[in-house]
């Protein structure tokens, strides 16, 4: 069964998503993090194999977050989802080698390539 | 107050344009309908005054979602729609997306949601064609602009800001209206430009225009 952790603040972005991607894929286990301080501590728990985390959240930018992601679980599968569409962002990003950015608002197209990882 | 030049200006308007159709076209995703917007204009004003403004034109109590920004120039980005349309347009949003609810706390969320896509859509096409980062602070959402009415409508305390400024600071100001005219829903985003941090922003405007006239 694939694992996977959403972390976004916004409780209404996080429904969202969840619900998107279970349309999508059922048998998925999507936990939700509203907070991203706890979202490492999920991660610790158990083995997650997607993360999808929000950029711009209070405490913690979502940049600095996948980085702490890509350096403690290096397997797990990273996308940056986001509604700044800044370059500087994107290439931040890619560096540390998501698999996707998923531009908000996130429509059918965004949610089936999510869905097929 | 120092004024940018006509050339600087009319570019700042085209970007802000640009922007802000970047911004409708997320509306239009977000709540499956129709988007219009009306032409940017422009005005320099003090944070203070620009209140005022969106009081006189929206008229009433003013529902604001903003973004602080810095880098090149420093600033916030606001969608200020009048109150009585927050939890309707909030509703609109859910509706769009199959969701039926009326809690409180998702309808707010729903709104700051809606408003920070459309915020960052706008700004991040500006950083974009400027070739600038702007360090963007999370969104912020102020139900009510009276302060003796604050949070009315969402019960949360957590989101009484006092939306008061130094008078000395001054600034550009970039206005355009999205309407959703299916549902007769209006807002207002605005821009808003430290000009005391305006000079490297104006020299990013000056190599922008090269760029497209060269």
């Amino acid at each position: 069964m694939t694992k996977v952790l959403i972390v976004d603040d916004s409780k209404f972005s996080l429904l969202l998503l969840k619900e998107g991607l279970q349309k999508r894929q059922p048998e998925w286990h999507i936990t939700e993090c509203q907070d991203p301080t706890k979202a490492m501590g999920i991660l610790a728990q158990a083995p997650y194999q997607l993360a999808i985390v929000d950029f711009n959240m209070p405490g913690i930018n979502g940049i600095n977050l996948l980085r702490e992601m890509r350096q403690k679980h290096a397997d797990l599968k990273l996308i940056l989802c986001t509604a700044n569409v800044q370059e500087s962002i994107k290439h931040e990003a890619r560096a540390l080698g998501v698999v996707g950015i998923a531009y908000k608002p996130l429509n059918d197209e965004i949610l089936d390539r999510i869905a097929s990882l | 107050m120092a004024e940018l030049d006509p050339l600087t200006e009319d570019a700042l308007m085209e970007l802000f344009n640009i922007g802000v159709s970047r911004a409708a076209t997320s509306l239009s995703s977000l709540a499956k309908r129709e988007v219009s917007i009306t032409p940017p204009n422009i005005k320099y004003l003090s944070r203070n005054e620009m209140i005022d403004y969106a009081i006189e034109h929206i008229g009433g109590e003013v529902t604001a979602m903003g973004i602080e920004f810095e880098g090149n120039v420093d600033g916030h980005i606001q969608l200020l729609l009048a109150r009585q349309q927050a939890l309707p347009i909030s509703k609109l949003m859910l509706m769009a997306q199959g969701l039926e609810i009326n809690d409180k706390s998702i309808l707010r969320e729903s709104l700051l949601e809606t408003s920070n896509i459309l915020l960052n859509a706008c700004l991040g096409s500006l950083a974009n064609s400027l070739k600038v980062r702007f360090e963007t602070q999370v969104p912020k959402l102020i139900p009510s602009i009276k302060k003796q009415d604050i949070a009315h409508d969402f019960d949360d305390d957590d989101f009484c800001l006092d939306w008061q400024f130094s008078e000395i600071s001054l600034g550009v100001l970039l206005q355009m209206d999205l309407s959703i005219q299916i549902d007769d829903f209006n807002a207002k985003m605005m821009i808003y430009l430290e000009l005391p941090s305006t000079t490297v922003f104006e020299e990013r405007l000056s190599a922008f225009v090269k760029r497209l006239t060269s």
